[in-house]
């Protein structure tokens, strides 16, 4: 790759305000190419903001960032030819169906005519929709929705995949088989940043993390230095000391409220 | 909690959320709001000293017959609206489910939604009509009518949703699963097919002189089946014209069996469409896992992806499969078809026989485009990040929106006004420099529709036909009807002026286009830009 950046993925100094409201603050994070990242964080924290930030559909209130050497604002084709993007939870076209979907991704994203088919029959194949690849996408289940999207996100061969939530909604088999995909990526040498709720996943698979709290990305770094770091043996442990204690004993207050007058089902 | 209570306080959050949709927010949209109201309110005025000003110049006589036609009027323009409402608000509204959830009898749901359609008819009802009722208040010097009024037209709208919306639910629950969505779709084009055909029939029936659009008449369903004596409608004609004649206690006469029947009805409609209802939603629920295998299609697309005939034929295709959008299409074609098939004589002044086809055709498109133009945007939903995120610039985007728009709506048009002129003295120069001109006026009002529908697209539906606030279609029908009347003033200008053929023609052509590309263009540049600032 003759334009291979230095970093793939960069962050500066990015925050994003929805009204009175900072949902992301000041946050800077380089990812490197060919790196599998995960972002941590709990509900509400920022990182489907972040992640939507990175992929153009929200602009950020200040900062800058660069996907591939190309600024996501400023030069916003360019940064999105280079990107994959699955959602959480991904709206498809419902009336299309499943080859139809991919062939509508496959020119959006500029795909040559002649590379289409065999693309897309391969990815079907991959991810066990071949079957279904003539049904309707409004007859698909959760799981395969979510399987159809990875596949569109994967049409144009990008440099950098983003993944948001990527495990919500698909079985044991699809989990693994992301796992793999992920994997595989990685090892051609794509970037690939996913947000996970699953702290397994990221502790298996990634190579950094960044633990995301109330906007603020309060540490970066592999999942083997966060534990030395902090003295924890599970990356949970770490996660929960970096954010959410105070929040198990508010769990912990509530519980011992219910139990108090007799409230709790 | 009772049953009214429990109604009350649903229609009390219903309102909440009306109030936190204008108010709720920034600085800004609180301003934009109270401006709105406020120029409403001084357009209500305006149109009040106007209307008042033409009742009184009719010397118009308030008759049992002249309140039966418009009652039948607002009957059955209820009776359709309240099919479609219906269905989205029974059936495919977001909050069904946490509605269902909770401990609370279907029927109660049913209520809950007939009366918000009742008080947004009511609503907009006295909004569109109070400067002629009150005009008509003022010269009759009736004040007593207007409680006697407001009751009248509650309860024959009461009872019109009621109806429709029992026969709605057995519908969906008579149909096969598998045609449930589509279901509702076939009865709105049935419901509006019948309305429209009656309307024609009954003024052929009614009039020597023609009939259609050129015949202009304010009682049109003055005796139909539907204002007979047996009918809650003649009755309520009778209280509000008794009323208006100062005999209020005989118009409290005919008025309490009119609210007696209304509220009867609408309590038996509801309790019998309560297990139908739970049953066809259930259906309904189930029937959106059911898929169907399609050829292979991945060609479909076109043999070089461009991207305004990516998008415009993943529309076309989204349009095709999915009979409620098809119905919003064929419905307008439908209703003015029937109208422009009645022979309507041309206008002689303008020495043209294309005039009156041409003026037809421009408003249907003004209806197709707000069902495909307007929606543009819109229709995409919670699908816009797939846009979105895709490297393409927003002018191919709006491009594609444009186009589809423009190419459905110039051929659906373009099939009326061809009918139209076959009815009157057809001749191939006027078809040619009528569809010239149509193309023309289209692709102004599809080039607002799109621009607007850019401007505010609305993204958070769950059925498709409510991509669209009605706020927004509203609007747009005001600007796309005044774009339209000055319109056909500029084409009727060289033709008023005596400029001789075909110079005429050509002035009216560059007249057309200059004024369609600069309004078209304005909106769509200025919702390009809107798009572009779009977070989703």
């Amino acid at each position: 790759m003759a334009d291979m950046p230095d970093e793939a993925i960069v962050l500066d100094d990015v925050s994003k305000q929805f009204g009175g409201y900072q949902a992301v603050q000041h946050m800077s994070l380089s990812v490197h190419c060919g790196e599998l990242f995960g972002l941590l964080g709990a509900n509400g924290a920022g990182k489907t903001t972040t992640i939507k930030m990175m992929v153009g559909l929200l602009r950020p209130s200040s900062g800058r960032i660069r996907l591939w050497g190309h600024d996501i604002v400023s030069d916003a084709l360019q940064a999105k030819s280079a990107i994959g993007y699955v959602p959480d939870n991904p709206n498809l076209y419902g009336k299309l169906t499943g080859r139809e979907m991919l062939s509508f991704l496959a020119d959006m994203y500029h795909v040559p005519r002649d590379k289409q088919r065999s693309r897309i029959e391969v990815l079907l194949e991959t991810f066990g929709l071949a079957s279904h690849g003539n049904d309707l996408v409004q007859s698909y289940s959760r799981g395969m929705t979510q399987k159809l999207a990875l596949c569109g996100a994967l049409i144009h061969e990008p440099k950098i995949l983003f993944l948001d939530e990527p495990t919500v909604g698909l079985d044991p088999v699809g989990a693994r088989q992301l796992k793999d995909v992920m994997l595989h990526l990685r090892n051609e040498g794509k970037t690939v940043l996913l947000s996970t709720h699953v702290l397994e996943v990221a502790d298996a698979l990634c190579d950094r993390v960044g633990i995301v709290h109330e906007g603020k990305l309060e540490a970066v770094d592999s999942p083997q230095a966060l534990r030395s770091s902090t003295g924890d043996e599970h990356l949970e442990d770490v996660f929960l000391h970096l954010t959410g204690k105070e929040r198990t004993d508010t769990a912990l207050q509530l519980i011992k409220v219910f139990e108090g007058d007799g409230s709790a089902p | 909690m009772t049953g009214v209570g429990l109604q009350m306080q649903l229609l009390a959050r219903r309102g909440q959320m009306a109030w936190n949709t204008m108010f709720h927010g920034s600085r800004t949209k609180r301003i934009a709001a109270c401006s709105l109201i406020g120029f409403g309110i001084l357009g209500e005025l305006a149109f009040f000293s106007v209307a008042g000003f033409v009742v009184s110049f009719q010397k118009l006589h308030i008759t049992p017959s002249f309140v039966a036609g418009l009652l039948t009027l607002v009957t059955m323009f209820t009776a359709a609206t309240a099919i479609t409402f219906a269905l989205s608000s029974l059936y495919f509204s977001r909050d069904l489910d946490l509605l269902r959830s909770i401990p609370m009898a279907a029927h109660h749901i049913i209520w809950h939604r007939v009366l918000v359609q009742w008080c947004v008819g009511m609503g907009l009802g006295v909004v569109v009509s109070s400067p002629f009722v009150l005009g008509a208040v003022v010269y009759h010097r009736a004040w007593s009518a207007i409680p006697i009024l407001i009751l009248a037209i509650g309860a024959v709208v009461l009872l019109t949703f009621s109806i429709m919306t029992a026969l709605t639910v057995v519908l969906l629950r008579i149909v096969p699963a598998r045609w449930v969505k589509n279901a509702g779709a076939i009865v709105v084009v049935g419901t509006g097919t019948v309305v429209a055909g009656l309307n024609v029939v009954l003024r052929i029936s009614s009039f020597t002189g023609g009939a259609g659009l050129a015949t202009v008449s304010v009682t049109p369903f003055s005796h139909t089946p539907l204002s007979a004596s047996w009918s809650p409608i003649a009755w309520a004609s009778r209280a509000i014209a008794d009323a208006f004649a100062g005999s209020v206690g005989s118009g409290l006469l005919w008025l309490l069996p009119t609210v007696a029947v209304s509220i009867g009805v609408t309590f038996l409609c509801i309790r019998g469409a309560e297990q139908v209802y739970v049953e066809g939603y259930e259906r309904n629920a189930s029937a959106g896992n059911t898929g169907s295998k399609r050829r292979m299609r991945v060609n479909a697309f076109g043999a070089r992806p461009r991207i305004w005939k990516t998008i415009g034929i993943k529309d076309f295709i989204e349009i095709r499969r999915d009979a409620s959008l098809l119905a919003m299409l064929i419905l307008p074609l439908i209703m003015f078809g029937l109208y422009v098939g009645v022979a309507a004589p041309p206008i002689p002044v303008l020495h043209t026989t294309w005039l009156a086809p041409l003026f037809v055709a421009s408003s249907t498109s003004l209806f197709t485009a707000a069902g495909l133009a307007l929606r543009g945007i819109g229709g995409e939903g919670g699908r816009l990040w797939l846009i979105k995120a895709s490297p393409n610039p927003v002018r191919s985007v709006i491009a594609a929106k444009f186009v589809i728009g423009l190419v459905v709506t110039a051929i659906l048009s373009a099939i009326l006004l061809w009918v139209g002129m076959v009815r009157h003295a057809l001749t191939v120069p006027g078809v040619v420099e009528a569809t010239v001109l149509l193309i023309g006026i289209i692709s102004g009002l599809v080039g607002i529709a799109t621009g607007l529908g850019a401007m505010w697209p609305r993204l958070d539906w769950t059925d498709p036909r409510r991509a669209v606030s009605i706020w927004l279609t509203l609007a747009f029908l005001g600007i796309a009807t005044l774009y339209l009347a000055i319109a056909f003033v500029v084409i009727g200008m060289p033709f008023v002026l005596n400029i001789p053929l075909p110079w005429g023609t050509y002035l009216a052509y560059i007249g057309v286009y200059v004024w369609a590309a600069v309004v078209g263009g304005s909106f769509m540049t200025v919702g390009a830009a809107r798009y572009a600032l779009r977070e989703v």
